[in-house]
């Protein structure tokens, strides 16, 4: 039993407890969320995934949504987001403020991650371009 | 051959023994690294909020003692780049004094000591949890890169440069 433990904790699942509020109300404190570790071999990353973000290693990630995808410009303008120049429809936002963020290209393997709470002030909110190797996975509950 | 087993237990058990106590007793670079960065963690740290203006001065003041003189600090934004031991004992004892129950950890470290003699790198994610203005816990985490040399036989910090983590989009 414990060896299963291991072997699915350590290959297949990454177990995260959420820790601030950028990513309210989807994430709040203190949840935990489960992240697939195999999923990004099997399917490319795409919109909308609620993802954990390697920072070193995987003992402390940021998890955030991807927004836009490789190629794509995004930027904000009053706090909604935009892609390729047109909003898009984000019904996981509750809280909004007026971010302007202007519009820029992702790279070729890079994804834009932002959290879900855009209530609270842009500098002290982590988001950017990622890139792909960074992505350890999608949250799968 | 329960004679047998128990022969190989004792062994395996002082074999253990040994290599831990030896360790112990003279641990190699990267254990003294190792250790180098959680002293700094523990000193950088605020503690709990009763302790006195002395105390915190106190554990900013030995800190000196785990910096190169002339270390160089770029954390990144918005943390300004510090050069010199002095400079971060200030920042130190100001952190201390305005950030309540500061809890610093540096995980997923790896360390990579060079082979010529006195020179050591390492790639960590330094971990903040303290007490948010709003109320609740405030928690920043950022990688970086970490620079060591051998001062007088120890080893010492001296350099740090932040990892960018996400790309801003102002940036190339």
């Amino acid at each position: 039993m414990v060896a299963l433990a291991v072997v699915v904790f350590r290959y297949v699942l990454l177990p995260v407890r959420g820790v601030g509020v950028s990513m309210e109300p989807t994430i709040t404190e203190g949840d935990l969320l489960f992240v697939s570790r195999l999923a990004y071999r099997f399917r490319d990353p795409k919109r909308g995934d609620v993802v954990a973000v390697r920072i070193a290693g995987q003992s402390v990630v940021l998890v955030k949504r991807i927004v836009a995808l490789p190629g794509e410009h995004v930027g904000f303008r009053a706090g909604i987001l935009h892609i390729n120049g047109a909003p898009l429809d984000e019904p996981y936002v509750r809280n909004r403020s007026d971010w302007d963020l202007t519009e820029g290209p992702l790279g070729d393997s890079e994804y834009f991650v932002v959290g879900d709470n855009r209530g609270m002030a842009m500098r002290l909110h982590d988001l950017g371009a990622a890139p792909r190797q960074r992505l350890i996975g999608p949250k799968l509950f | 051959m329960r004679n047998t087993i128990r022969i190989i237990a004792v062994v395996a058990a002082l074999a253990g023994a040994a290599t831990y106590g030896w360790q112990w007793l003279f641990p190699d670079d990267e254990a003294q690294i190792h250790a180098l960065l959680e002293r700094i963690a523990g000193g950088v740290g605020a503690g709990d909020r009763d302790d006195g203006d002395m105390s915190r001065l106190a554990r900013a003041a030995a800190l000196r003692h785990d910096f190169d003189p002339d270390v160089t600090i770029d954390a990144g934004p918005p943390f300004e780049k510090l050069r010199g031991d002095d400079a971060i004992i200030g920042a130190a004892a100001t952190v201390h004094g305005s950030v309540r129950n500061l809890v610093v950890s540096f995980t997923d470290v790896t360390i990579h000591v060079d082979p010529a003699p006195g020179g050591a790198t390492a790639n960590l994610t330094a971990e903040a949890r303290f007490d948010a203005a709003g109320g609740g816990r405030g928690v920043e985490a950022r990688e970086l890169d970490v620079a060591f040399r051998r001062i007088d036989g120890s080893w010492v910090v001296s350099a740090v440069t932040f990892v960018q983590t996400l790309r801003r989009l102002d940036q190339p």
